[in-house]
């Protein structure tokens, strides 16, 4: 019998099977492997002038990572910020949901292989890495676009950012992108740390090319590099200071356009209840709630997960576009103001305060009196800076500042007297944390001594 | 001896001479039950040395035409029945006729599996162990999906439910996890064609539960379920097959008349879990009558009252879920109808199915409808051409549980102390309200294959196969305004409403050639040499999109107003490979095989593009050889070894560079940025596993039992390591390299008998169990830590790790606290450095599955399977302790005051607060009933009454008891069970138990 299949081949067909595993095994195979990514950029595309504003937006929106989170990555997380637990440490924001992760930071009890923390200490190098691209970028095909300041400036508030916020012992490592090898970076003392973020400062302020906003920046910047590392920097910081207006800002912006994009403090407070507005808390804080600098809502948030705790939205951060300020004038205003009263001028001390009062448009601003004790007046200067520069990653360092010892140039304060403490609101009693530790993961850098969990050189330097 | 040296050079790619034309003849003949005469169907009938088969009709007939005149060895085999061998004489011209009577016997040696290659192969042949489900033997009635269908079927192959939930999948592993960063998921194959397995298969999240892609397999047109276990024996699969391989044969028509049959089923679902209440000490002299969500405050738990702090003066308690219980008792609803039949032309199989469930909450339904044709035609004696195609649309509505502020069981298991007037006793939301999110999964699935089979002469034959997996998923999820429904939860904004719509598709191509030459050497010395490549090419994409702030009465994103958002996501991941086999055989006793296969793929890095898998091994019958003593005790046996390798491919962009596309707002405006993606890594390469394994099977006892034993030792090296870098270099926290070592080892065994076979009782059985021991030799990194898991060297992938403590009741009160901590009054004591607490998965998994059968027609059988050897983290009751809402900790400090929980429960949950979450993980091991069922099949004379040809009706019970130490709510929950490794109850749907009762008729 013969079918079809055997006229159209004949018996020796299989000579044709033959061949054609020949054929395929001699022909380029690799042709058969090919796929495109349309999803992503590869790095080749991002060359010259033109990808300038983008790689000086990478910076800028890594920053914004970092400072104040998001509401959704591209990595499909949710992130919080700086200014979101730094706030969360301090008095200025109290956790109201389950979390253990930022429950830990409410009680200053925040563990190495905290997870939360783990992604904002990467976020912070992200953003100092990004804005170091994108400087990097400028100086190969912009040198002296203005925008190469801004970028700088951020790369060194990054620094600061991480020398205010965290022990010491902080590396700054690098990665070659062409071979993923990573350069690890030494554990940095806090002071040393500065002085990266304050050189890297006056880099920023040699390439502003007479834009005004880059440079006062660049000045908030460095001034604030040279307040944290001590009191008897402040007359040098109110000097660099001094041509900022006081209705200047540097804004965090954001917007609705896309949920990397939103706002952190707006994500996590408002929608998802997880913060609320502090008020005296761990007896040591400030009354922001009875503050009109600081207008909260009661109302918007009817999420009721919070177990026993009654929801306080800060109106500063009630909508996902809701701008962070990383500078200011008023920031300025307090520096000279805090430099003042080092220099015992306390009318202009009390002035700065107060002229900052007038200026504002803001109703129920008394104007203040000057305290009698110098403790007093430190204290004053301190709750007017809580008030002004509320939930913008200054309260932290302002409470190290007053906790560090005046032998390290601090105001030699007793910390349990300036953090939050006693008996934490939900049970247990507050950790002695004065800030975050260095996560786990950091010990992957053959120059951090460790062992875990001792990933700082000085845990409170 | 020239023809040999043809024939043979001819396979291996050096044949010089055509081969002559040979005169032609027909075998027939029938196939019967040696004992009772019955004829049997199905059974196969093929020439030694050759590749040519065919099935046995209903009635046992058989026809093979075309076959070369000569003497020649005829083998009949059957699943159940020992194969049977017998020479035949064709003519030139006519038919021969050749009978056999086969004797049933419980080895499994003669079984016939289906090979990489696409060949039938019995089991003797194989040199490794593969697991075969006959779904002739199983019951269908208490199973309800396929992953059910897995569960303890086959030793080695461990099917880990996540829970009660409906639509939930199952995390399958067969010997052990082998990659420590890629899945660990076996390679599914139906009928030769590669589809989708994905075991967590959604874009939107409901807190933990997924669907796997497994479950859109209707069990009922399967014929046959082999399981390739492991790289010993599925090198020829090459990369992807490292962590075994399902295969799955559907069914197919036979020659014969027309056979038609159908059944409906229907049953109840019910949750039988008593979950625990929420506890609260109350001072009521400070004024703490109740809790109440308008003042702030904790409750009197025993460390404040020991501090000072408060005097309890009371215990509250309340269970919102079983108060106010969210649960309903489910039901389901099964239809189908097949019909099969053919002749030597052709032959056929058609099905449909409706499947509808609903599971213990009103709004977790599925609807799962399929449809199969299956032909072949027989083309001629030399060509036959198979077409499997099967459409399944599925439907499915997912509740919101697990680690989830919008879920049931969390709002109720973390809720309140007493049943208020605006949550009645729910946390976060009320289940009304919960219950107001639609989370739809819609799937239709195609799954095509062509297998073209041409034998152009009688010792060669070529295999074509090409298939279509096809999915089209659409992951929706709708969050209707409040205004339209006055119960829209009241999380973030989600009361404005909201609208997620994600189709994804995915299309797995398979191209399969192999050619394979039979050849006799010399007088019992046979073999085949195969060659053969193969493509496969999985693409896979999907959109994202979203918007919030629903139009009134809209349901679409249409109706969406803000927050728009969209994505995108491509991936193509393709394989291309070669393979050759030789195999050997020597007096059907000795069977030798070698394997080599070369892959390509295009996730590999640039400086790896090429990987090799050799493979290879040895089966002996030893029992057949004149040396071995006939007795009774052991009638026959085989030994067998083999070793083999394979791999798995890194991810689609693993290997490259890549900076992510984001949106930035700059000066008032968004543009167009980037984020770093990828660092990428040219070095990537395959994982490679290789596997040795030894075994034997022996029949016992006069063919009354058989036994099979199995050693593996798999070893798993170039593991792919996702390594946390350093987080200061900024770019990114965790690089794939290949730098793991990674060894799973264990032993498989199996015995199955019928011990009685009377003619009114008949008890059958299969006892069944694997050990498998799980390391990681080498991580190249430190360990990675992953909360409460982690992967460490020297450990079993993901165990459990934690802080360990110790704890005395210093000062008698019976409660311990931590308030004179630290120092010589401190009850608990925390550990400095983590240490291992035990395995997340089960190293032991024993299965005893017994049938009695009475008067020929009723039949009682149940299924018993014990999994030992892991543990579980209780961390449901772990969180009600960081709440203060567990009863450990709101015990009365008052001295003479009854304490309701143990010193060691109170340490736990102190520790837990402390950061230790040690005593929560607790031993998960467990007995559980997984099936009882009681089968009625009429008599042929009752069911010739209805009508029909067969009739029988069954009634059946699933997950009917579990006995266990486990203090959670069920040891087999898992709120991840779309992941690798993590794994803990987290406020988890538990098993839920159903009964089922299913007609099946046959005409």
């Amino acid at each position: 019998m013969h079918t079809i299949i055997d006229k159209l081949y004949g018996r020796r067909s299989w000579l044709v099977l033959t061949a054609g595993v020949f054929l395929i095994s001699a022909c380029n195979t690799d042709q058969f492997l090919k796929a495109t990514d349309p999803d992503n950029t590869p790095p080749g595309a991002l060359k010259g002038a033109s990808s300038l504003p983008a790689f000086r937006a990478s910076a800028i929106g890594d920053f914004g990572l970092a400072f104040d989170g998001n509401a959704l990555n591209p990595d499909g997380n949710e992130y919080e910020g700086l200014v979101n637990m730094t706030g969360l440490l301090t008095d200025e924001l109290q956790n109201a949901e389950t979390f253990p992760t930022r429950t830990e930071v409410d009680r200053r009890h925040t563990q190495v292989n905290n997870a939360t923390m783990r992604d904002i200490f990467f976020n912070a190098h992200l953003a100092r890495v990004s804005a170091g691209r994108a400087a990097g970028a400028y100086a190969a095909f912009g040198p002296t676009d203005p925008g190469r300041s801004e970028v700088v400036s951020l790369e060194a508030y990054a620094i600061l950012l991480l020398a205010e916020d965290y022990c010491s012992g902080v590396p700054l490592s690098n990665i070659d992108t062409a071979t993923a090898n990573v350069e690890f970076g030494d554990p940095l003392t806090t002071q040393a740390l500065l002085q990266v973020a304050a050189d890297t400062f006056s880099a920023a302020l040699t390439f502003t090319h007479g834009d005004a906003d880059r440079h006062n920046l660049a000045e908030v910047g460095k001034a604030r590099t040279l307040q944290f590392e001590g009191r008897s920097h402040l007359q040098e910081a109110a000097l660099l200071v001094g041509d900022v207006p006081t209705n200047w800002t540097y804004k965090i912006t954001h917007s609705r356009n896309s949920q990397r994009q939103w706002n952190g403090l707006y994500e996590f407070m408002w929608l998802e209840g997880r913060w609320i507005e502090a008020d005296t808390e761990g007896v040591n804080g400030l009354r922001y709630r009875d503050d009109p600098r600081n207008p909260f809502s009661d109302v918007g948030n009817t999420f009721v997960g919070n177990h026993n705790v009654k929801f306080y939205g800060t109106l500063r951060y009630n909508a996902p576009d809701s701008s962070t300020i990383l500078a200011s004038g008023i920031e300025a205003r307090l520096i000279e103001a805090e430099a003042a009263l080092q220099a015992n001028d306390n009318v202009t001390f009390l002035k700065k305060l107060n002229d900052l009062r007038d200026s504002s448009g803001i109703g129920g601003l008394a104007p203040l009196v000057l305290p009698v004790t110098v403790t007093g007046r430190e204290d004053l200067l301190f709750s007017e800076r809580g008030h002004w520069l509320y939930l913008t990653a200054h309260r932290l360092p302002d409470l190290r500042r007053l906790s560090r010892s005046t032998l390290n140039d601090g105001y030699g304060r007793n910390p349990e007297t300036v953090f939050p403490t006693g008996t934490w609101f939900r049970g247990g009693v507050y950790g002695p944390d004065v800030n975050f530790p260095i996560p786990i993961e950091e010990l992957n850098n053959t120059k951090v001594p460790g062992p875990a969990p001792n990933t700082c050189l000085d845990r409170n330097p | 001896m020239r023809t040999r040296f043809r024939r043979y050079a001819f396979a291996t790619g050096v044949w010089l001479v055509p081969a002559t034309a040979l005169a032609q003849g027909t075998i027939s003949g029938k196939v019967t039950d040696k004992a009772t005469g019955i004829p049997v169907s199905s059974a196969q009938v093929n020439i030694v040395g050759s590749t040519r088969a065919t099935l046995t009709s209903d009635n046992g007939d058989y026809n093979l035409r075309g076959v070369a005149a000569g003497v020649l060895t005829l083998r009949a085999t059957r699943i159940g029945y020992a194969a049977s061998n017998q020479l035949v004489t064709v003519p030139a011209s006519g038919v021969v006729t050749a009978d056999f009577a086969l004797a049933s016997t419980p080895s499994k040696l003669d079984e016939i599996v289906v090979s990489a290659t696409g060949m039938q192969e019995s089991k003797r042949e194989q040199a490794t162990s593969i697991g075969t489900i006959d779904m002739d033997s199983v019951n269908l009635a208490p199973v309800g999906s396929f992953s059910e269908l897995l569960t303890a079927r086959t030793p080695g192959v461990v099917a880990m439910s996540d829970g009660g939930t409906l639509g939930a999948g199952t995390r399958i592993r067969i010997r052990g996890s082998n990659s420590v960063s890629l899945d660990n998921d076996p390679l599914i194959i139906i009928d030769g064609v590669r589809a989708n397995g994905d075991e967590g298969s959604s874009t939107i999240g409901v807190g933990g539960q997924v669907p796997s892609r497994l479950d859109d397999i209707n069990y009922e047109d399967i014929e046959t379920i082999n399981v390739i276990k492991g790289p010993a024996a599925s090198s020829l699969y090459g990369t992807a097959a490292a962590n075994g391989v399902i295969q799955i044969t559907t069914k197919r028509g036979s020659i014969g008349k027309q056979k038609w049959s159908a059944h409906v089923a229907g049953g109840s679902v019910s949750n039988y879990v008593k979950f625990p209440a929420n506890y609260g000490a109350v001072d009521v002299e400070a004024g703490d009558t109740v809790f109440s969500q308008a003042t702030q405050g904790a409750p009197c738990i025993t460390e404040f009252q020991a501090a000072g702090a408060c005097t309890f003066t009371g215990l509250q308690t309340f269970n919102p879920l079983e108060t106010n219980s969210p649960f309903i008792t489910g039901n389901t609803q099964n239809y189908g109808l097949s019909v099969s039949g053919g002749s030597d032309a052709m032959s056929y199989y058609l099905s449909g199915e409706l499947d509808k469930g609903k599971g213990v909450y009103e709004i977790n339904q599925q609807r799962h409808a399929s449809l199969r044709a299956n032909a072949t035609a027989h083309l001629g004696p030399k060509f036959d051409l198979t077409v499997n195609s099967s459409f399944g649309q599925n439907r499915l509505r997912l509740p919101q549980n697990d680690n989830n502020v919008i879920g049931v069981i969390p709002s109720g298991i973390l809720g309140l102390v007493f049943d208020d007037s605006v949550n009645h006793g729910y946390a976060f939301q009320q289940p009304a309200n919960i219950f107001a999110i639609n989370t739809q999964q819609n799937t239709e699935r195609y799954t095509g294959a062509t297998t073209g089979t041409w034998r152009p002469l009688s010792w060669l034959s070529a295999n074509i196969v090409t298939g279509l997996d096809f999915s089209n998923r659409i992951d929706q999820e709708l969050i209707p305004t409040y205004l339209d429904n006055g119960v829209t939860p009241r999380f973030a904004d989600d009361s404005l409403g909201n609208r997620t719509s994600n189709p994804f598709q995915t299309f797995i191509y398979t191209l399969n050639g192999s050619s394979t030459a039979s050849y006799n050497l010399r007088p019992g010395l046979s073999g085949s040499s195969t060659i053969g490549t193969q493509y496969t090419q999985a693409y896979r994409h999907g959109t994202f999109a979203f918007g919030k702030v629903l139009a009134p009465g809209t349901g679409s994103l249409n109706g969406a107003t803000q927050a728009f958002a969209v994505g995108e996501s491509t991936r193509k991941d393709i394989l291309l490979g070669a393979y050759g086999q030789e195999q050997l055989n020597w007096r059907d006793r000795v069977y030798l095989s070698g394997t080599l296969r070369v892959d390509k793929n295009n996730a590999f890095g640039r400086n790896h593009p090429t990987i090799a898998y050799p493979g290879g091994g040895i089966s002996w019958v030893i029992g057949n050889e004149d040396f071995f003593p006939k007795q009774n005790f052991i009638s026959q046996a085989r030994i067998r070894a083999a070793y083999g390798e394979s791999g798995q491919q890194p991810g689609f962009r693993d290997a490259v560079a890549f900076f992510s596309p984001v949106a930035v707002h700059v000066d008032n405006q968004d543009v167009a940025s980037f984020t770093p993606g990828n660092l990428g890594n040219p070095n990537l390469k395959a994982e490679r596993t290789g596997e040795a394994e030894l075994g034997f099977e022996a029949n016992l006892w006069k063919d009354i039992f058989a036994f099979d034993f199995t050693f593996y030792n798999k070893k798993t090296s170039d593991a792919l390591i996702k390594r946390q870098l350093a987080l200061s270099n900024g770019v990114q926290r965790l690089f794939f390299q290949n730098i793991g070592q990674v060894q799973n080892k264990g032993v498989e065994m199996s015995l199955t008998g019928t011990p009685f076979k009377g003619k009114t009782v008949a008890w059958d059985f299969t006892l069944s169990g694997s050990h498998n021991s799980n390391k990681a030799l080498k991580l190249g990194v430190p360990p990675i830590i992953f909360g409460d898991q982690r992967h460490q060297n020297g450990y079993p992938l993901g165990g459990y790790w934690a802080l360990p403590y110790t704890f005395k009741d210093i000062n008698g009160d019976g409660a311990i606290t931590t308030n004179n901590c630290p120092g010589a009054g401190c009850e608990l004591t925390l550990g400095d450095t983590a240490v291992y607490f035990g395995s997340a998965f089960p190293s032991w998994d024993l299965t005893l599955g017994s049938g009695i059968t009475l008067f020929k027609y009723v039949r009682v059988a149940a299924l018993l399977n014990r999994r030992t050897g892991n543990k579980l983290l209780n961390f449901t009751e772990d969180f009600r302790c960081l709440l203060d809402i567990c009863k450990a900790l709101n015990q009365n400090i008052d001295p003479t005051a009854k304490k309701t929980s143990s010193l060691a429960d109170q340490a736990a949950a102190i520790a837990a607060q402390q950061g230790s979450n040690a005593g929560f993980i607790e031993d998960a091991s467990f007995w559980k009933l997984r099936e009882i069922s009681l089968t009625f099949s009429a008599p042929d004379q009752l069911a010739h009454k209805f009508g029909v040809a067969g009739l029988s009706l069954t009634f059946a019970g699933r997950n009917l008891g579990t006995w266990t130490k486990y203090k959670g709510l069920d040891p087999e929950t898992n709120e991840n069970g779309g992941q690798q490794f993590l794994t803990d109850e987290f406020l988890t749907q538990p098993p839920v138990r159903t009964y089922t009762l299913r007609m099946d008729v046959r005409w």
